[in-house]
């Protein structure tokens, strides 16, 4: 890349990638945004961006939504970057926190879709290889099974019961501690 | 609109998310259709659950059935007043003294290492109230590098355990007669969880599995019964998702 290595922060700005959704919508994005999906990083890696990066597994409604994150979340990426060198001062540690805690009210917002959209984002995260987002609507997930009867479970991830009355009954009894 | 379909990786990628201190909920996951059992019986699942959690959780437990292992009641004061502790640099097995004698209220006292050099101990008190006190041996906290025991906090039974759980009696029982109605069972290696056993005579007791750090205790059997904890879980799937069939048809899974 032209900027590589340079150290203009303008140049690096400018860096743009083009993303083209399923239904052939385009976004820009900074490269800095665009990087956090290991996937597109490798085809930057490899050259292979120009004219867009079609990514034919993910619907534009969801691509705003990784867009989003990306951008939030590589906004933190640079900060950190940014402060590591007066770690030891007070001040510094302060507006980390401050922007740590933003950040996670950020995911939070972020995480408030349906089941379906949480689905669809975990897809467009594996796909896209973007570890932190896999990370956090997993966990939205894991979080929602807890606590949870195996009937409830069924209900809200619509999954269809097909263990026999017998073999439920036994798994059950053997294990009976853990549905009391 | 429906969820779409994630794939076994995918769906095990959330289940690797749940909660390891409560196995419960793995469990009763595993129930919700036979997919998401024979994810969570993969092998592969297990391991990458030991590496995103590598601090073990109690999974189970073995129950003592059959054989009457438990001393009759009131001679409950078996004296483990000893620990041995293996120096694995110095290959050197010492004796480790429990808390003093002197106070400590009861001799039934069951220990746990915490992995960081630091022992741990507990007993149980009737003083004012029937508890569980934990006792704690650091390496070497003092300058004179003597390691000591330090009394630790006390957890109220009465409000730890469910009403019920501990016997009551018209006449108030002395100490000594309160105290071995409640058995330290068991604890597991590395873990917050200790196994307590309630029993006096007229009194059909229990056993519970109590996490420390919360404070939380389930009842896991009627009757007080040896256990021995395990931290790794494994969920029986071959005979029931997979080969269901031919286990109905009387061929053994194994």
């Amino acid at each position: 890349m032209a900027s590589a290595g340079s150290g203009d922060e303008k140049a690096a700005a400018a860096a743009m990638i083009t993303l083209i959704s399923s239904d052939n919508e385009k976004f820009e994005v900074t490269e800095a945004t665009a990087t956090l999906s290991q996937t597109i990083r490798h085809m930057i890696e490899d050259g292979c961006t120009d004219g867009g990066v079609p990514l034919p597994n993910v619907t534009s409604k969801i691509l705003a939504r990784v867009i989003e994150y990306c951008k939030k979340h590589a906004t933190a990426a640079a900060g950190e970057e940014g402060s590591s060198s007066s770690f030891s001062d007070a001040a510094f540690l302060e507006v980390d926190r401050a922007f740590l805690e933003e950040l996670e009210e950020f995911d939070d917002a972020f995480l408030e879709v349906d089941r379906a959209t949480l689905f669809d984002l975990i897809l467009a995260a594996n796909y896209l290889d973007i570890k932190g987002l896999l990370n956090l609507t997993c966990q939205k997930v894991a979080d929602s099974v807890k606590g949870k009867t195996p009937e409830q479970i069924r209900e809200m991830y619509n999954i269809v019961n097909d263990l026999t009355p017998e073999e439920e009954a036994e798994i059950r009894r053997e294990t009976q501690w853990a549905f009391e | 609109m429906p969820p779409p379909e994630l794939s076994d990786d995918l769906v095990g990628e959330f289940l690797l998310r749940l909660p390891p201190d409560d196995p419960a909920c793995l469990l009763r996951a595993s129930l919700a259709c036979k997919r998401w059992r024979r994810i969570l019986a993969d092998p592969a699942f297990l391991r990458r659950h030991r590496e995103l959690h590598p601090a073990p959780s109690i999974v189970g437990f073995l129950r003592i059935v059959k054989a009457h292992v438990l001393p009759p009641l009131l001679e409950t004061r078996c004296i483990w007043t000893h620990a041995f502790e293996f120096q694995l640099g110095a290959r050197r097995l010492s004796i480790v003294d429990g808390p003093p004698p002197s106070l400590c209220q009861s001799f039934v006292i069951s220990f746990m290492s915490m992995g960081d050099g630091e022992l741990r101990s507990m007993d149980v008190e009737d003083e004012p109230s029937l508890c569980l006190r934990l006792w704690s041996r650091e390496a070497a906290p003092y300058s004179d590098g003597v390691a000591r025991w330090t009394r630790g906090r006390a957890i109220e039974l009465e409000t730890l355990l469910p009403d019920g759980a501990l016997p009551v009696s018209r006449v108030p029982l002395a100490p000594a007669r309160r105290i071995p109605s409640v058995i330290l069972l068991g604890f597991a290696e590395g873990t917050d969880v200790i196994f307590v056993g309630t029993q006096t005579r007229g009194h059909r007791g229990a056993v519970y599995m109590v996490q420390l750090n919360a404070g939380r205790a389930r009842k896991v059997f009627d009757k007080c019964t040896l256990v021995i904890p395990y931290t790794s879980f494994c969920i029986p799937v071959t005979d029931v998702a997979s080969t269901s069939e031919r286990a109905r048809e009387g061929v053994s899974s194994a």
